[in-house]
């Protein structure tokens, strides 16, 4: 379902030398997969994924989704690429505060035209456990239920393709296990998963690990 | 984009920081409620002219004559002899433009009824004054030309007479004495007011003819009303009414005017255009309040911008289009400013009714100090929620998500 050539990403640095933190790297990830992606901090993990989540763009390569090329799509079209197919979760969460769990779930909704976006974000939150929170303001929520309303906003529009960058990097590992679980139940549901982690027992869980180091991608074996 | 929801999001935004919402609401409420208020005193000023040209009487020029400046006659009766009934009648025969004339006699006397005295304005004039000065009775009936042509001795009274002479009775049929003359009361004026320093309702109206004749025995008439049939033709007939009495006076070339012609109703205007500082300083005044509730606006929009650049993030992660962010900003300005323009409305007709109770400058509430303001407000979200609206729209997503 994801397929990517030749991507390569440089950034220019302030005293202006290049940085080449993706070296036209080549991957594939097939549909239903968990994957892991490691390496060492700063090595592009995040650059990567905002490329194929389509928030950024490479400098050169192909990139296609879903069978289709989306490359060279315009931002409209990328735009909706990502309201539609993709769902996004953040180290830090980043709900809006002094907004009660549902509304920050609807919040994709609001740029599609889905009917009935309460009775989606709701059972959203009820697929992550929290349908006792609904009406609870982030504050008023411990970091892993923060985190698993920023789960349900990413799956509130039925997305194949789920993008998480570090998830688990805020929480302990009580509440990096009821992540993870929550995880692999959408995996074991037939989504496609692209996990960024340092933790490498949850590398191990997932079916497969890609490692990106000095700029390349390398697919470690299962073990 | 759902414009519902995304509305619904936007007042949740604003309710989220309700401090920042109200701070910024209150400056366009500042502004917007000035705007109210000086539009009040505007529109007070506007409606005092017209009860003055009201109380006037519509396209008057007033004749009088020179005052004596002689040094052995200065003094109180010092009053000019040189308007002649002559003169009035000529000017009513001669002069185009004129629409009707009313000579005035005036004198301060004592009207005596009963035993009782009050001192009255006393004026001799014509069926014409009722006309040219706005007059109507309110009972019984004005001089005719019968009672000027006969000299008779009947009286028409202002309501502060009848109330201090009469004790409020109709003194209609009543005979006053003044001067030692009686006169029968046949009419009452209605209640006009004080205009320009002297009460119009203490004035005892009788015939011109008796006046001269029978009371004060003078050949000279106080001044003359002129009422034109237009307010486009009264420069005209003030040169004529002038050329005509230098004629009639023989007033050589090289000597000024026996007596000078107001223009009342453009005195009133002047008076009230030049009147008050205030009333010129007024849109500077409104336009400074405004650009101040504005900038005001327009910081807490900035500020409001950068404390939300993760949010920003994640609504262009989740398929918002830069013109999505843009509108729910300008959204946003719309709604502080809209709330902001309703209270500064409120404010600031509470503002005109106290003012117009409390003080003596005539403040008004009109439709176009309600509507004016709200398309300020609207104008204001625009012109100072769109620069910040703009800097959300164009934030770089990843960049925006990086900053918490
Ligand atoms: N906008 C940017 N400008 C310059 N350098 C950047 C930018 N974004 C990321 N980098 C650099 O690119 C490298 C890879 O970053 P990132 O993908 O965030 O790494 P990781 O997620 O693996 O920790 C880092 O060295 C980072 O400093
Ligand atoms: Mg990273």
């Amino acid at each position: 379902m994801i397929q990517f050539r030749n991507i390569r990403k440089t950034y220019e640095r302030p005293d202006r030398a290049r940085l080449e933190v993706l070296k036209d790297v080549d991957g594939r990830i097939e549909e239903g997969a968990f994957a892991a992606v490691v390496g060492p901090s700063g090595s592009g993990k995040s650059t990567l994924m905002n490329i194929l989540g389509l928030l950024d763009q490479p400098d050169s390569g192909t990139y296609t989704l879903n069978g289709r090329e989306v490359t060279d799509l315009d931002p409209t079209e990328r735009a909706r690429i990502r309201n539609q197919d993709i769902g996004f979760v953040f180290q830090q969460f980043h709900l809006l505060p002094r907004t009660s769990a549902v509304e920050n779930v609807t919040l994709p909704l609001v740029y599609s035209d889905v009917p009935d976006p309460e009775d989606r974000a709701v059972a959203a939150l009820a697929r992550v456990g929290l349908s006792d929170r609904l009406h609870h303001h982030p504050h008023e929520l411990s970091g892993g239920q923060q985190q698993r309303v920023a789960i349900a906003r990413a799956l509130v529009n039925n997305p194949r393709l789920i993008l998480a960058d570090e998830p688990t990097g805020n929480l302990d590992a009580e509440v990096t296990e009821e992540i993870m679980e929550i995880f692999l139940g959408l995996h074991r549901a037939g989504r496609t998963i692209m996990l960024i982690t340092h933790d490498s027992d949850l590398a191990a869980r997932c079916t497969e690990r890609l490692r990106i180091e000095d700029g390349r991608l390398f697919e470690e074996a299962t073990v | 984009m759902k414009w519902r929801r995304n509305l619904r999001l936007s007042i949740r935004a604003l309710a989220a920081s309700k401090l920042r919402t109200l701070l910024s609401a209150a400056g366009v409420a500042v502004g917007i409620s000035s705007v109210v208020v000086l539009l009040g005193a505007g529109a007070g000023a506007e409606r005092a002219v017209q009860e003055s040209l009201e109380q006037l009487g519509h396209n008057l020029l007033v004749i009088n004559p020179s005052r004596i400046e002689s040094s052995a006659l200065r003094g109180e009766g010092a009053e000019g002899t040189t308007l002649r009934v002559e003169d009035w009648r000529a000017l009513s025969r001669d002069v185009a433009g004129v629409l009707r004339t009313a000579p005035v006699v005036e004198r301060p006397l004592l009207a005596q009824w009963g035993g009782d005295a009050v001192s009255v304005r006393v004026l001799g004039t014509t069926e014409a004054f009722a006309r040219a000065r706005n007059f109507s009775v309110a009972a019984g009936r004005f001089l005719d030309s019968h009672d000027e042509a006969q000299r008779s001795r009947v009286a028409v009274v202002g309501p502060v007479v009848v109330e201090s002479l009469f004790r409020g009775e109709s003194p209609i049929g009543e005979v006053v004495t003044i001067n030692g003359v009686p006169f029968r009361i046949i009419g009452v004026t209605r209640k006009k007011g004080v205009y320009d320093g002297g009460n119009e309702d203490e004035l005892v109206l009788i015939p011109v003819t008796t006046a001269m004749r029978r009371l004060v025995n003078v050949d000279y008439l106080t001044r003359i009303y002129v009422q034109t049939v237009s307010e486009e033709v009264s420069d005209g007939v003030q040169a004529s009414i002038a050329a005509a009495l230098r004629e009639r006076h023989a007033i050589p070339a090289n000597r000024p005017d026996d007596f000078h012609i107001l223009d009342q109703e453009a005195t009133i205007r002047a008076r009230r255009r030049a009147g008050g500082s205030l009333s010129r300083y007024v849109p500077w005044l409104s336009a400074l309040a405004l650009v101040l509730g504005g900038v005001g606006l327009l910081a807490v929009s900035l500020m409001s911008v950068r404390e939300r650049y993760a949010e920003i993030g994640l609504r262009l992660a989740v398929g918002a289009l830069p013109r999505d962010v843009l509108a729910q900003f300008l959204i946003e300005a719309l709604l502080v400013s809209s709330l902001g323009g309703f209270v500064g409305i409120l404010v600031g007709s509470c503002g005109i009714f106290i003012g117009a109770a409390l003080t003596r400058w005539p403040m008004e509430l009109r439709a176009d100090a309600v509507f004016y303001p709200l398309a300020l407000s609207v104008g204001l979200a625009i012109a100072f929620g769109v620069v910040p609206a703009f800097r959300a729209a164009r934030l770089d997503p990843i960049e925006a998500l990086k900053s918490h």
